[in-house]
C-alpha cells in the first residue's frame, strides 16, 4: 500500500531513536542470552536444546513476547490521536490502512531485530565449531516473527482503541496474557464445544507443534497471519471510526 | 498550481461546498453549509469557538466525513476521492501536529514522502519552503525544541511542501504572542499572493488583515459571506448619522424633525450628555447635509455630526455573537430587527446555494436581515 | 483502504447508533469468519502442507508408518500413561516423553478418524488417580507407567480389543544414564542414545492390527510351571502379559488332549519335571518341524534323558549341557562370596545381550536385565539342515559351570581344574526351514517366509512370577518372536540430533556467556546511547 513504507520508516526511526527501545532491546537480549547460556550449561552443551529454549521453549521467551509488543505499540496510535498527529496522517494522501500497517510493520521490525538473537546464538555455535541445524533455527525465527506479529497487531489494536498509552499497554498486555493462557485455563474444565473453540485459538499449542520443533505448517502459518490480520483489520476500523467522532 | 486545466476558462471553483451538515451525536456542528471558493481567493472563516470552523475545515481536508451534503476540492469529492483531495491540499491543523522527535528537515522529508515526492524533488523543495518560512538556518533543529512561532512556521512549511492547490489553515495564529502573530500573519499574506488560502480564526483583525473575503460562521451556519466592503455595505443597515447638539427643551421636537428627514429610517435617542443631547439617525445614505441644514435652520448648537458605518468587527459581533449595538459601540443596531443569533443566517449574496459568488451585486439592503429559513 | 461509505446517516439518536453498532458487529463477525475460514482452509487436505526443517526429519512420520496408519480399517486407540521419571532421568525422560507425545500427536493428525490418541496425565491415587489405575489395569499395564498401550478394534469384531504395550525405555528409546558424579570430573548427563519412536509405534500397530491373535499353548501335566496359578514360580503374570499383548493362551495336557490345538503358533515347555511320552515327543517335534515355534526351558529336577526338553532341543541343534552356571555374588562383607546356592542366580546385563536379535535388542537398548536361577549352559549342536543358531544371552566372564558332585549335589565353588569358566550361552535360538509338510502354518502368523523357530532358555525360573518384573520384556519379546510377530520393520533408526559443544574443557562456555549475556545486550545499549546523544545535539 502506498505510504506504508513511509510510515514504516518514520516509525522505525522514531523507535530506534528513543532510549526506551534500546533499553527494552538490551534487557530482552540479556534475558534471552541468560536463559540460552543457562540451558546450554544445564544440558551439557546441547546445541539443539539450548537453541530450542532460546527459540520458544522457555518462559523468558514468552515473557518477552508478552511484554515487548504492548510497550512498542502503546504510543503508536493513542498518543498520536491525542496530540493531533493522527489528524496529520489521516489528512495526508495515504490510506488509513497504510497508516496502521506502517506502524504495525515498524513494531514488528523491532521484534524481528530482537529475535534475531536466536540466529546470533546459532551463529555462535557455528563459530565455536558445532554447526547447528540451521533450517529449524530459521523456522523457529519465522515462528517468533509470526507470534510477534500476532501480539504486535493486538497491541496496535489496543493502542487504537484506548486513549492513553498506559491504558493501551495495560489492556494489550492483559489481552495477550488472556489469549495465551485462556486455553490452559479452559483445559482445566470440561467445556465441550467451548473448549474446542478455545483450543482453536491456542497459540502455545500451535507454536509447540510447529515452529518450536522445526516444522513449518501451512495451517499454523495462516493461524498466526490470519489472527494478526484480524486484529489489524479491527485497528483500521477503529482508526476510521476516529474520523466519525 | 499543478492543475493545467486551471488555465482554461471559465475557472471552476476550487472549493465547492453544498448543504454540508455534520453532526456529532445529537450535536450539530455545522448545518447546511454552502459556499464556493474560486482559484486564488484568500478566504477567512470567522467565528467564535465552537462555531464549526474546525469541523468544516476538517471535512474539506478529508479528515472528517460529512453527515450529509457534499464538498469538493479541486473538482474531487472529499468523501469519494479523499486521497485525490488530500494530495491537493496543504492542511495545517490548529494543534500544529509535528513530530517533536524529528529534525525540521526530517519532518519535511517525511511529508515529502507521504506525498510521494521523488528524492530530487524533495531536495529541491525542502530548502525552498524553509527559505520561504525563514527557517533555513534552523533545519537541523529538533522540532520539539522550537518555539511556538517557529513551530507554526514549520507547520506552514509542511503544509506548503507538496505545493498544494489549496492551503487550509486552522487557527494559524492561535497560541502565538503578538510578535509571532504578526510574523505568521505576514507569512500568510505572502502566501496568499500565490495560493488559494482558506483559514479560520476567531480573531477578527487577523482575518481583516489577511483575507479579502470573510465568511462568518455561527453555530454551524454561515452567518455572512463577502468582502469587507460588501459586508459592511450590505450590512449597512447598521449605518447611521450621529447627531449631537445642545437642544435645550426641543428634544421631542428634534426627534420628530429628524425622523421626518427623507431617508431617515429611525431615530434612536442616545440620551443627554451634559447640555448636549445625542441621537443616532438610522439611514442608508449619508444624511449629514440634510441634518446639518436642519440644525442650522433650528439654531441648534451642533457638537457632532458624523456618518458612522459599522466595522467588520461590529458586524461580526452583532451577527455572529449576537451582541447588540449598545454594547458594541455607537452603531446601535436595533435589536428588534437583528435576528436571534444562530437561528437565521444572514445571506449576504442573496444566493443561498452560494452559486452566485462575490462578483454579483448584492440584493437590496433590506432583505438580507430577514430571517432566512433553510 | 478507502473509508467505507455507509451512506449518510440522516437521523441521529438511538436508531442510528443502533445501526452503527449492528454495522460494526457485522463487520467484526465477517472478519472473524474470514479468519476461521482461512485457517480451516489451510488445514484441508490438498491445501495443507507441512515441511519438516529438522536435519533428522524428527517431526515427520515415516512413509511406512504413514502407510500402515492409512491402511487401518478399524479403530486404533493409543493411550499413553506417562509419569515424570525419577532422578537422574527427569530431563532425559521428559524429552523422551515429549518426543513420543509429539509422534503420537503427529500420528493422530495423520489419520484423525482411525487413530485416536489419549493422554492420561499422571495423577497420584490420592488425587483422583484411581480411575487412571483402573484404566491401566483394564488395558493390562497395571502400575507400569511410561507405557503406551495400543488397542485395536476391527469393525464387527467381538470381544476385547487387541492390545499391545510399548515401553518408553527400551522399546521406544535407549537411554544412557551418564555419569552422575560431578565431583569426579568426568560428569556426563543422562542422554538419549537412540530414539526409535516410529519403529516401536509401527511394530505395535502391526502387532495389534495384523492377523488373528496368535495362540500360545503351554504344556501342562508333566510337572511344568502352572499356567494359571499366582504363586512365585507359576506363570500367572506371564499369562496376563501375553493376553495384554494380544495372544490367546491355552493350556495343553498332552496325555489328556493328545493333539495340539489346531491353531497353535507357539508351544511353550516351561520346565517339565517329568518325561514326556515318546509319542508326545514326536508330536511336538512334528509340530516344530512343520513350521511351529517352540519356547522351551529344561526342568530343574528332571532335565536330561529320554522324554526330556534336553532331548527335544538337541534335535533342533541346541545342547543343554550339564552343570549349573554360577557367579560369585557380593556378600554381606562386601566381598565376592561363593559356596551357597545364591551363586546360581545370574543377572544378564545389557552388554551381554545380542544387539541384533529382535528379542533382546530392545532390551539391550533399554538397559534392561534378565534374571535366571539354576541355569544350564546351552551349547551349539547340529541344527537341522539350513538352520542357524544365535546366542541371545550370555553369562559374564566371571561365571563358571558348577558340575554336580558324584552324589548329584553341587559344591557352589569353582573347581578351576575341572570346571570351565564363562561366558556361557543362556538363551539360544535355532531357526531352520520347514522340514516336513505338517499342518499348514497356523493362520494368523505373519511369517514372511515359513520357517521353524526354537528358543531355548537355560532356566525355567525365567518364566516365574517372582522374576517377572525383570523378565517381562524378554518373555513378551520371546513369544512375539516365536509367533513371528517381531516385524522386522525397515525404519532407519533415528538418532536424535544431539550435537554438543564441549563446555567442560576450555573456557568456551565462559566466552559464550560473556558474549550472549553481557556483550550483545551492552553493545545494543551503547548503540542506543550513541543514537540518543546524537539526537540530543
Amino acid at each position: 500500500m502506498k505510504g506504508t513504507l513511509t510510515i514504516f520508516r518514520r516509525e522505525v526511526s522514531a523507535l530506534f531513536q528513543s532510549p526506551l527501545a534500546w533499553v527494552l532491546l538490551a534487557v530482552s537480549l540479556a534475558l534471552s542470552g541468560w536463559i540460552f547460556v543457562a540451558v546450554l550449561e544445564e544440558s551439557g552443551g546441547s546445541v539443539k536444546a539450548s537453541l530450542a529454549f532460546a527459540g520458544g521453549g522457555s518462559k523468558v521467551y514468552w515473557m518477552i513476547m508478552l511484554f515487548l509488543p504492548p510497550l512498542l505499540t502503546m504510543r503508536m496510535i493513542s498518543e498520536e490521536a491525542r496530540n493531533g498527529l493522527l489528524e496529520f496522517l489521516l489528512t495526508a494522501p495515504v490510506s488509513d490502512g497504510a497508516v496502521v500497517l506502517g506502524k504495525f510493520l515498524a513494531a514488528w521490525f523491532f521484534m524481528a531485530v530482537m529475535w534475531s538473537s536466536s540466529l546470533v546464538y546459532a551463529l555462535v555455535f557455528e563459530v565455536v565449531g558445532s554447526a547447528p541445524d540451521w533450517p529449524p533455527v530459521v523456522g523457529g525465527y519465522i515462528g517468533a516473527l509470526l507470534v510477534s506479529a500476532l501480539f504486535c497487531a493486538l497491541g496496535l489494536l489496543s493502542s487504537a482503541a484506548f486513549k492513553t498509552p498506559a491504558l493501551s499497554a495495560f489492556v494489550a498486555l492483559s489481552g495477550s496474557i488472556g489469549i495465551l493462557f485462556l486455553p490452559a485455563l479452559a483445559g482445566l474444565f470440561e467445556f465441550g464445544w467451548l473448549g474446542d473453540t478455545v483450543a482453536a485459538v491456542d497459540i502455545l499449542a500451535h507454536f509447540h507443534r510447529s515452529f518450536l520443533i522445526g516444522v513449518v505448517d501451512s495451517q499454523v502459518l495462516l493461524f498466526f497471519l490470519a489472527w494478526a490480520g484480524f486484529f489489524l483489520f479491527l485497528a483500521v476500523r477503529i482508526v476510521e471510526a476516529k474520523r466519525w467522532n | 498550481m499543478g492543475l493545467a486545466a486551471a488555465h482554461c476558462l471559465p475557472l471552476p471553483p476550487v472549493i465547492s461546498v453544498q448543504h454540508l451538515t455534520r453532526r456529532f451525536g445529537s450535536l450539530t456542528a455545522i448545518s447546511d453549509l454552502s459556499f464556493e471558493i474560486e482559484q486564488g481567493e484568500v478566504v477567512g472563516f470567522l467565528g467564535p469557538n465552537g462555531a464549526g470552523k474546525t469541523t468544516c475545515l476538517r471535512i474539506l481536508a478529508g479528515f472528517l466525513p460529512a453527515t450529509s451534503g457534499g464538498a469538493s476540492v479541486a473538482g474531487f469529492d472529499v468523501l469519494k476521492e479523499s486521497l485525490e483531495v488530500r494530495r491537493r491540499i496543504g492542511y495545517l491543523a490548529e494543534t500544529v501536529p509535528l513530530y517533536n522527535d524529528q529534525r525540521v528537515e526530517e519532518m519535511l522529508g517525511f511529508q515529502g514522502q507521504l506525498h510521494s515526492l521523488s528524492r530530487s524533488e524533495r531536495a529541491r523543495r525542502i530548502p525552498a519552503v524553509l527559505e520561504r518560512v525563514g527557517l533555513l538556518d534552523r533545519r537541523r533543529q529538533m522540532v520539539g525544541h522550537l518555539s511556538r512561532g517557529l513551530r507554526q512556521r514549520v507547520g506552514l512549511a509542511v503544509a506548503l511542501l507538496p505545493e498544494p492547490e489549496v492551503l487550509i489553515l486552522d487557527e494559524p495564529t492561535s497560541g502565538l504572542d503578538p510578535l509571532q502573530r504578526i510574523e505568521v500573519r505576514g507569512l500568510i499574506q505572502e502566501l496568499a499572493l500565490e495560493h488559494t488560502v482558506l483559514l479560520s480564526s476567531h480573531i477578527l483583525p487577523e482575518i481583516e488583515a489577511v483575507c479579502p473575503r470573510v465568511m462568518i460562521l455561527s453555530e454551524g451556519r454561515l452567518a455572512a459571506d463577502g468582502t469587507h466592503a460588501q459586508l459592511v455595505e450590505t450590512l449597512g443597515g447598521g449605518s447611521c448619522v450621529r447627531f449631537e447638539a445642545a437642544l435645550g427643551a426641543e428634544v421631542q421636537d428634534a426627534q420628530r424633525l429628524l425622523a421626518g428627514i427623507p431617508g431617515a429610517q429611525r431615530v434612536d435617542d442616545r440620551g443627554r450628555l451634559g447640555i448636549h443631547h445625542c441621537f443616532d439617525i438610522q439611514c442608508d445614505e449619508d444624511l449629514r447635509e440634510d441634518i446639518g441644514a436642519l440644525a442650522a435652520q433650528r439654531g441648534w448648537a451642533l457638537r457632532e455630526l458624523s456618518w458612522q458605518k459599522p466595522t467588520l468587527e461590529e458586524l461580526f459581533a452583532r451577527i455572529a455573537l449576537g451582541f447588540d449595538g449598545d454594547r458594541t459601540g455607537p452603531t446601535g443596531a436595533s435589536t428588534e430587527e437583528s435576528p436571534p443569533p444562530g437561528s437565521a443566517p444572514v445571506q449576504i449574496d442573496g444566493c443561498p446555494s452560494g452559486t452566485g459568488g462575490l462578483g454579483e451585486k448584492p440584493t437590496s439592503g433590506g432583505d438580507f436581515l430577514n430571517p432566512f429559513n433553510s | 483502504m478507502e473509508l467505507d461509505r455507509k451512506g449518510s446517516v440522516t437521523q441521529t439518536g438511538l436508531a442510528a447508533r443502533f445501526g452503527v453498532l449492528v454495522m460494526v458487529l457485522f463487520n467484526v463477525a465477517l472478519a472473524l469468519s474470514a479468519v476461521v475460514l482461512v485457517i480451516w482452509l489451510a488445514g484441508r487436505p490438498g491445501l495443507h502442507w507441512r515441511m519438516d526443517l529438522t536435519r533428522d526429519q524428527a517431526n515427520t512420520i515415516d512413509g511406512q508408518l504413514a502407510r500402515t496408519i492409512d491402511s487401518l480399517t478399524g479403530q486404533l486407540t493409543i493411550e499413553a500413561f506417562l509419569r515424570p521419571f525419577d532422578p537422574p532421568l527427569e530431563a532425559v525422560g521428559g524429552e523422551l516423553q515429549a518426543r513420543i507425545f509429539e509422534l503420537l500427536l503427529q500420528a493422530e493428525e495423520h489419520a484423525p478418524r482411525t487413530l485416536k490418541f489419549i493422554h492420561h496425565p499422571y495423577l497420584p491415587p490420592e488425587a483422583g488417580g484411581t480411575e487412571l489405575l483402573a484404566r491401566m489395569t483394564e488395558v493390562g499395564v497395571r502400575g507400569s507407567f511410561n507405557t503406551i498401550v495400543l488397542s485395536y478394534e476391527e469393525p464387527g469384531e467381538e470381544g476385547s480389543p487387541r492390545r499391545n504395550v510399548l515401553n518408553l525405555l527400551g522399546e521406544v528409546a535407549e537411554v544412557d544414564l551418564g555419569n552422575p558424579f560431578k565431583h569426579q570430573g568426568n560428569y556426563r548427563p543422562p542422554s538419549i542414545v537412540s530414539y526409535r519412536g516410529q519403529e516401536a509405534l509401527l511394530r505395535g500397530i502391526l502387532k495389534v492390527t495384523q492377523g488373528e491373535k496368535p495362540l500360545a499353548v503351554f504344556a501342562q501335566g508333566n510337572g511344568e510351571r502352572a499356567l494359571l496359578e499366582a504363586d512365585d514360580r507359576a506363570l500367572g503374570r506371564l499369562h496376563t502379559a501375553l493376553l495384554a499383548d494380544g495372544f490367546r493362551v491355552e493350556a495343553w495336557d498332552p496325555d489328556a488332549d493328545r493333539a495340539l490345538p489346531q491353531e497353535t503358533a507357539v508351544l511353550a515347555l516351561c520346565g517339565p519335571e517329568e518325561p514326556f511320552r515318546p509319542e508326545t515327543m514326536e508330536l511336538m517335534a512334528d509340530f516344530v518341524l512343520g513350521g511351529g515355534s517352540l519356547v522351551a526351558a529344561p526342568g530343574l529336577e528332571f532335565a536330561d534323558g529320554p522324554g526330556s526338553v534336553t532331548e527335544l532341543l538337541t534335535r533342533f541343534g541346541v545342547e543343554v549341557q550339564p552343570g549349573i552356571i554360577c557367579r560369585p555374588f557380593m556378600g554381606a562383607s562386601g566381598l565376592p562370596t561363593v559356596g551357597t546356592p545364591r551363586v546360581a542366580e545370574i543377572v544378564v546385563r545389557a552388554e551381554n545381550m545380542s544387539s541384533h536379535h529382535p528379542i533382546v535388542a530392545p532390551l539391550r537398548r533399554g538397559d534392561r536385565r534378565v534374571r535366571m536361577i539354576f541355569s544350564r549352559p546351552l551349547g551349539r549342536g547340529r541344527p537341522p539342515t539350513g538352520g542357524v543358531l544365535i546366542d541371545l544371552l550370555r553369562s559374564s566372564n566371571s561365571t563358571w559351570r558348577d558340575l554336580p558332585n558324584a552324589d548329584g549335589t553341587f559344591a557352589w565353588l569353582w573347581d578351576e581344574e575341572q570346571e570351565e569358566s564363562g561366558p556361557f550361552s543362556l538363551a539360544m535360538t535355532s531357526v531352520f526351514p520347514i522340514k516336513r509338510q505338517g499342518p499348514a502354518p497356523p493362520p494368523g502368523t505373519l511369517a514372511e517366509r515359513p520357517e521353524c523357530r526354537v528358543l531355548a532358555i537355560a532356566s525355567p525360573e525365567v518364566f516365574g512370577s517372582a522374576l517377572f518384573d525383570t523378565n517381562r520384556d524378554f518373555l513378551v519379546n520371546a513369544f512375539n518372536w516365536a509367533a513371528s510377530r517381531e516385524f522386522r520393520v525397515s525404519i532407519t533408526p533415528r538418532t536424535a540430533d544431539d550435537t554438543r559443544i564441549d563446555i567442560g574443557s576450555d573456557r568456551s562456555l565462559f566466552y559464550i556467556s560473556l558474549f550472549c549475556i553481557a556483550l550483545l545486550p551492552l553493545g545494543f545499549a551503547a548503540l542506543g546511547l550513541v543514537v540518543f546523544l546524537r539526537r540530543r545535539s
